[in-house]
């Protein structure tokens, strides 16, 4: 006997229920028959389907290995990624390096500009040049946020954006100096200095973002590394000693709490720090939590903190591992350890924002008049 | 005057009786009687708190033309279930705010509850649930069905569920060789 025809409510229901964790699960569910492809497509539903899970899954990581790129390396964390043989390609430009990869953004600097790259839509918009001749694109810290206030990042795509560096200056060492771009205007704002002489460079791990302070690890004269702080709406600097030195650099990271947060490997152990305001009204570093990692992991290279999934990418002599913090599950996402600099792509990937398929819908919305 | 006031009194207490009851009678489509805890179908589904707190629950039993028998009481057995069950803090929390607390994992009991119907029951339990808005049995029961879905060609989910393709065969290939990434895993 056939099973009963689901009626579209239902089957909404359904459908409003695969994990997006795998995005081929719904594609191919909407590849069942028409109706089903209706309902999976409805920007709607689609809402419904952003709002309904936890938050936007990690696809992969954007990744480096060299200085020359030509393609787009990424390492999927899903069994089928739309991403695996992405090229990003700029012309005749090979250098090229993605900068930061936050909220369904690729921030990319080229040899020439900024480009702020949408891979789900395609969409790449070249930011004008920057006000100021910073020494090297390099040494710096670059981030892309998305520039609505409050909101979850599950939906943004396409929305306001801010590109926020920190740099050196070119005229004067003793000078670092920060900019930000703001899409809604079009333009670079001024840039705020400070003294502050660095050295070497903006270490090449991902700045953090928490409320308007932008976080970035950086290498001072005499000391190996210091926390530097820029508060976008004060346009203002500061700077934090770390708590403890590691073997490799840690990465910044916010807390649950809200408040920032400080990992590191030393031996066996992976130690989670967290500035905090203590009963004395002093701010300082606590560590907050001790986490045994299995051998794989010993001595390992933190090299990036996934926000919002909440996944450590760790490198070893054994090759790059995806560490989770609230289950612990380890899993090795590549062999080869050349790589320099992991970007993690944490966005929604549903039928209706993915081009082929937009396409074909819109395609069918004008050819039957049936079943829309 | 007095029969009337005894009649009334009658009537009175009739009522006090329905309201104090802790069951309620409802009633399938094809007219079969199923008794469900109170408690449990006001704290399970919205449609019937609704009933029972707007005073619509007859006690002869409540209709409810949209559901079939068999559908009727996997729903009624779940909320019984439901009931004797003792409910994990999850799904207190979840009981509580439905619509904003993320979606929880099935319990042990809800997994071998929907393991053990067919898709025909399956998927009329989804309407049963959806009809009565019984969030909870909605998200048991459709994560069954999303798990059965699972790493699944649309061929095979075809098969499974017994659906008509109405792509044709060049609307497949376009949308195939568009979205090469989705039929192959890596």
């Amino acid at each position: 006997m056939a099973p009963p025809e689901l009626n579209g409510d239902a089957l909404a229901e359904i459908l409003l229920r695969v994990p997006p964790e795998e995005p081929r699960d719904l594609f191919r569910a909407s590849l069942v028959c028409k109706p089903w492809l209706r309902i999976a497509s409805d920007p709607a539903f689609l809402r419904r389907y952003r709002a309904f899970h936890p938050g936007a899954p990690l696809l992969g990581f954007f990744y480096h290995v060299g200085v020359e790129n030509h393609s787009l390396p990424f390492v999927p964390t899903t069994a089928s990624s739309p991403f695996r043989r992405l090229a990003y390609g700029d012309g005749d430009d090979p250098n090229w390096w993605i900068r930061d990869c936050r909220h369904g953004r690729v921030l990319v600097k080229s040899s020439r500009n900024f480009v702020v790259w949408d891979p789900i839509t395609g969409h790449r918009e070249e930011l004008p040049p920057l006000p100021l001749s910073f020494r090297s694109s390099l040494y710096s810290g670059a981030l892309v946020l998305c520039a609505v206030a409050g909101c979850d990042h599950r939906d943004c795509h396409g929305g306001p954006f801010l590109v926020v560096y920190v740099g050196d200056d070119n005229e004067d060492e003793d000078v670092l100096s920060a900019c930000v771009y703001s899409s809604e205007a079009g333009a670079w704002g001024t840039p705020d200095s400070t003294h502050l002489r660095l050295n070497g460079m903006i270490r090449m791990k991902r700045s953090l973002r928490i409320g308007d302070e932008i976080y970035c690890i950086v290498g001072l004269l005499g000391l190996r590394y210091q926390i530097l702080m820029y508060n976008l709406a004060k346009h203002c600097f500061s700077l934090i000693s770390v708590p403890c030195v590691y073997e490799n650099v840690p990465v910044l990271m916010q807390n649950e709490d809200g408040s920032l947060g400080f990992a590191g490997v030393a031996g066996s152990n992976l130690y989670l720090w967290s500035r905090r305001v203590n009963p004395e009204g002093i701010t300082e570093w606590e560590l907050r939590r001790v986490i045994k990692l299995r051998k794989t992991l010993h001595n390992a290279d933190v090299v990036d903190f996934a926000e919002g999934v909440r996944v450590f990418v760790m490198s070893t002599c054994f090759g790059v591992f995806t560490f989770e913090l609230k289950s612990g599950r380890v899993r090795k996402i590549r062999k080869e350890i050349n790589c320099l600099s992991f970007f993690p792509f944490i966005s929604f990937f549903t039928p209706g924002t993915a081009p082929a398929l937009y396409l074909f819908v819109i395609l069918q919305y004008y050819k039957a008049d049936v079943w829309w | 005057m007095e029969v009337d006031k005894g009649k009334g009194e009658a009537e009175e207490t009739r009522k006090v009786a329905e309201a104090d009851r802790d069951t309620v009678t409802l009633k399938s489509s094809d007219g079969k009687l199923f008794e469900v805890s109170k408690e449990a179908a006001a704290r399970l589904s919205t449609v019937l708190a609704g009933m029972i707190a707007g005073g619509s629950i007859d006690d002869n039993g409540t209709d409810l033309k949209q559901i079939g028998s068999e559908a009727l009481e996997n729903v009624v057995d779940y909320c019984n279930k439901h009931a004797n069950s003792i409910p994990s803090a999850a799904l207190i929390s979840s009981s509580i705010s439905f619509n904003t607390a993320p979606f929880k994992e099935p319990e042990e009991w809800e997994r071998k509850f929907v393991d053990r119907l067919s898709h025909d029951a399956l998927f009329d339990l989804v309407e049963a649930a959806n009809f009565l808005g019984m969030e909870r049995l909605l998200d048991v029961t459709c994560h069954k069905i999303s798990e059965m879905m699972k790493g699944k060609s649309p061929d095979q989910i075809r098969e499974v569920f017994n659906i008509k393709n109405d792509y044709t065969k060049e609307e497949l290939e376009e949308i195939r060789q568009e979205l090469a990434w989705a039929f192959y895993d890596d």
